[in-house]
């Protein structure tokens, strides 16, 4: 009785640690995970922060490193040599941010899979078979062939790894501890899968399928009529009017002929829709610099906030590098070395995204369902199998084929295979983010730039995500170029899904570096950007049909040319501009077309509102909250009933600008009639039935009409971790006024990832803020202190140091590693 | 009181080079060697590793400002700002794990080397 009484206590404890020390579906291993000696609460960092220096041993550096911290947490490294500096930049780096830097390349190089197991696996499968593997082992294999490149990102993955080998796992951070897992060596190749991320977030953007839909169903006339090349309202980045100071290649002829227009009829309609999504028309950034004679300094200021997808820990890692070479300050993307935008001190740049049409699909004949011959140019062409191996967390590996043609992979819809067992077809992805690529030489260039001339070369190495670089320099110049390599094209070419098998459907080339659009010093006095048309008509190449929507950059462009005496403060303040100009370019028309005698005494009370409001996106403000969702009933309740085909047939509606010109010039048109309703709808119909729509949509969600509908409540931003669903670790319901086509980008989601304003001059002065902090543990201190200075638009000084033993009031503690 | 102190001393020390299931060997050892009876065992299995785990616990959390603990409190028993349920989570299940390996160390003494005595 007794042995068995003690085998069964034994074996009791037994079982409880084994069930204590294994994770249980989605939760962590208890013990370890609670236990104040490997667990979270190792996580736990001092509040107060770090405020005593320490020497840490390192293996790697040729000489020390003095790393100053401020009180903001940025560290300010002072290096010897170039190969110390990104060390440096990599050790610290990981010391804040390890495991947001490996989790986003686990995400690019599709391996969620081995973290969260099959859940995961639909999304790896379409990161990989959109070939960003095969992309970053180009752009890896072309970084480590040159030599400074090479040392760059060498330096940087050992002080990366240099980091990882001195933890224990009680060190690791949180989430490593919350799913289980240990972070892996660094490798160069996962600096290039984060670059691709950059290149998938921001130029994916593919609407070929739609269009074709479109075209499909409407014809060409409903397409250029409805889906213009250029909009009504614009305000391009490069003046209009400016003079093009090359010779043009020769333009391809364009292909669309009539052959191509009937099999385009022909064809049933391609339904793949894979994951890829629309544009992010709020997925945009602004930049801008202003010349001497607008400055009340005579120098120039540069302003730029890229605007993204907020999330935790921040997507931005403030630092500043300085060695024999260069001394620049700014922000970094954990994950790749370097300063991505920034001052030295002669220049500063940003940058905003261009959103070039450079993800094209072309439609693949293969021989047989082996798939392993294409029909191409009149002959069978052979294509290469890729084979994707997935890992998958408590399940045994998938193994995929992808096909790669010369154009590149073909992704297709596994829903799509059954239909089509005798011939299968498929769409190749002809992207950018295939081609070989060295955009951390532009980065490097850059960081050292001295003058107009650095800048030019510098950004003749940049490939993708094509971006408008701005410029600014102590020699007085500012310039702004939308730059990466662009294909070289036939008007609308990729406007809609291209044939491959024909040779003159293939890009034909690329746009030379150095005849990208720019403008350097123009009369008006300052050069911006904000994701609108890249230049006016005259432009001899085609990058695309369509840009972001203009308002941004029409109100960017109207403060700044009434700007004088600028400071940074004015520019600060221009970047927390509210103006709704979607409001003021289209409420005079809403107004007049609403049939106010139609509403219940509610929704007069809505439009009362709006009459009245000040056409601002302030939080408080109920205009924006009634003006957003009419606008948004009001796109439904016109375009949906022609051009929602759901999943069966995707379709686009056409743009605000287009509708808004309808609106006014041709209130009868036909597209305002619901033809799903019997009777004859005019503009008037539907600007007051979408009015009523959008009072009961918001009665629906905060009661009838009250300050709850403010804006700030109504919009709630969310800045969250990059685990879905981990409100814990994510900043909710942060109160913030702008929105989308707003200066002030900021919306539910997405918004201005950092704000930064340099003055040049003698001695340049920075500014700069982001919504989150510099640590990436989410039981620091330092996690999102800086979201409140964020949310209340200001900006903190960047502390821009000369020396490693200059004394500024802000600094807080150094480290050296040698 | 002693097995307590020992047992708190020795998986304090060996927590910080070792697992964290070392408390149960060590809560099992001590109590097989100087517990008096079953429920004496599991007291003192379970108050020591409950003292260790509660003092090491109450310094991080207090130096720490109760961020983590908060977060961690929303994020695994879905209750916003109670840094407390934690706190009283993790000492308990260590001190339940001490416990009951201390009981099951007395236990063995008792079936195997019923007149061992120090």
């Amino acid at each position: 009785m007794r042995i068995f009484r003690a085998l069964f206590v034994t074996l009791l404890t037994g079982a409880l640690v084994w069930a204590l020390n294994r994770p249980w579906g989605p939760a962590p291993a208890f013990g370890p995970f609670l236990s104040p000696f490997t667990g979270f609460w190792q996580n736990a960092d001092n509040a107060a922060g770090l405020t005593s220096g320490s020497e840490i041993d390192v293996e790697g550096t040729t000489q020390p490193v003095t790393v100053n911290y401020d009180e903001y947490g940025v560290p300010h490294i002072f290096a010897q040599n170039d190969a110390d500096a990104y060390f440096s930049q990599g050790y610290v780096t990981a010391r804040d941010r390890l495991w947001q830097m490996e989790f986003q390349t686990h995400a690019a190089a599709g391996r969620l899979t081995e973290l969260v197991g099959e859940r995961a696996l639909e999304t790896d499968r379409f990161n990989r078979r959109m070939g960003m593997g095969f992309g970053a082992e180009r752009a890896a294999e072309m970084m480590l062939a040159d030599p400074t490149s090479k040392m760059v990102v060498e330096a940087y993955t050992a002080g990366i790894n240099a980091y990882i080998k001195s933890l224990k796992s009680g060190q690791y951070p949180v989430e490593y501890k919350l799913m289980g897992y240990a972070p892996e060596p660094w490798t160069p190749i996962k600096c290039a899968y984060l670059l691709k991320l950059m290149t998938s977030t921001l130029a994916m953007g593919a609407d070929d399928l739609r269009m074709t839909n479109i075209m499909r169903k409407y014809g060409p006339g409903v397409v250029a009529d409805l889906f213009p090349d250029y909009p009504t309202l614009e305000s391009p980045i490069v003046p209009a009017g400016t003079k093009w100071d090359f010779k043009a290649l020769p333009i391809p002829a364009t292909a669309i002929d009539a052959a191509m227009q009937k099999q385009l009829a022909l064809r049933t309609a391609p339904s793949f829709d894979a994951g890829l999504v629309q544009r992010d028309a709020a997925i945009g950034s602004n930049n801008w610099a202003v010349g001497p004679d607008k400055s009340s300094t005579g120098y120039p200021i540069l302003a730029s906030d890229p605007h993204l997808t907020l999330s935790l820990p921040s997507i931005w890692y403030q630092i500043q590098l300085v060695t024999p070479t260069m001394n620049v300050c700014g922000v970094s993307l954990p994950g790749s070395p370097g300063v991505v935008i920034g001052f030295n001190q002669k220049v500063a740049w940003g940058v905003t995204n261009v959103g070039a049409d450079v993800l094209d699909f072309y439609t693949i004949k293969f021989k047989d369902a082996k798939q392993s011959a294409y029909w191409h140019d009149n002959q069978w062409k052979p294509t290469t199998a890729r084979i994707e191996r997935y890992k998958v967390k408590g399940k045994p590996d998938v193994v995929d084929t992808v096909r790669y043609t010369h154009h590149g992979p073909v992704v297709y819809s596994t829903g799509q295979k059954p239909l089509r067992s005798n011939i299968p077809t498929g769409h190749a992805a002809r992207w950018i983010a295939h081609e070989p690529a060295n955009d951390l030489r532009c980065f490097y260039l850059l960081n050292r730039a001295t003058n107009y001339a650095d800048y030019r070369k510098a950004l003749s190495h940049y490939v993708a995500p094509a971006q408008n670089f701005v410029f600014a320099s102590v020699d007085k110049d500012i310039a702004i170029s939308p730059n990466g390599k662009y294909p070289l094209k036939w008007k609308n070419q990729g406007k809609f899904i291209l044939d491959g098998s024909l040779a003159a459907h293939d890009w034909q080339g690329w746009i030379p570096a150095d005849q990208n659009p720019i403008v350097k010093n123009p009369p008006r006095g300052f050069v911006s950007s904000a994701n609108q048309f890249l230049t006016d008509k005259t432009y001899p190449y085609y990058l695309g049909w369509q840009f972001a929507p203009s308002e941004r950059g029409r109100r960017i462009n109207e403060r700044l040319t009434t700007m004088t005496n600028a400071t940074p403060d004015s520019l600060r303040n221009l970047q927390n501009d509210n103006l709704n100009l979607r409001a003021v370019d289209a409420l005079p028309t809403m107004l007049s077309l609403v049939q106010a005698q139609s509403l219940r005494p509610d929704q007069l009370a809505a439009l009362e509102v709006i009459k009245k409001w000040s056409r601002r996106n302030d939080p408080d403000e109920m205009g924006p909250t009634i003006f957003t969702m009419w606008n948004e009933k009001l796109m439904e309740g016109i375009w949906k009933d022609e051009f929602d085909g759901g999943d069966t047939l995707p379709m686009r509606l056409p743009s605000f600008d287009r509708t808004l010109a309808l609106l006014q010039r041709d209130p009868s048109a036909r597209w305002f009639d619901d033809v799903k309703t019997p009777a004859r709808e005019s503009a008037n119909d539907i600007l007051t039935s979408s009015l009523k729509a959008a009072c009961d949509s918001l009665t629906r969600a905060h009661g009838p009409m009250s300050p709850t509908w403010a804006w700030g409540l109504h919009k709630s931003t969310d800045v969250r971790h990059l685990i879905p669903g981990l409100d814990a670790l994510s900043a909710m319901d942060v109160l913030s006024g702008g929105g989308s086509s707003v200066v002030n980008a900021t919306t539910a989601r997405t918004g201005p990832s950092w704000r930064m304003v340099v003055a040049l001059g003698p001695n340049p002065k920075g500014y700069g803020v982001y919504p989150g902090g510099q640590s990436g543990n989410p039981g620091s201190p330092g996690y999102q202190n800086l979201l409140e200075a964020w949310r209340t638009g200001q900006l903190n000084e960047l502390v821009y140091l000369k020396s490693a033993n200059e004394k500024h009031s802000k600094l807080t503690y150094s480290i050296t590693l040698k | 009181m002693k097995s307590i102190l020992l047992i708190a001393v020795l998986s304090a020390v060996a927590q910080f080079f070792m697992p964290w299931w070392i408390i149960a060997p060590i809560a099992f050892g001590v109590c097989f060697w100087q517990s008096e009876s079953a429920g004496k065992a599991f007291l003192e299995g379970t108050a020591s590793v409950t003292l260790v785990w509660t003092a090491y616990t109450v310094f991080l959390n207090i130096q720490n400002g109760g961020v983590l603990a908060t977060r961690m409190g929303e994020l695994l028993l879905k209750q916003p700002n109670s840094p407390g349920l934690m706190l009283t989570l993790a000492p308990f299940i260590g001190g339940l794990v001490g416990g009951i390996a201390g009981l099951a160390g007395f236990y063995v003494r008792q079936a195997f080397m019923p007149r061992f005595k120090l």
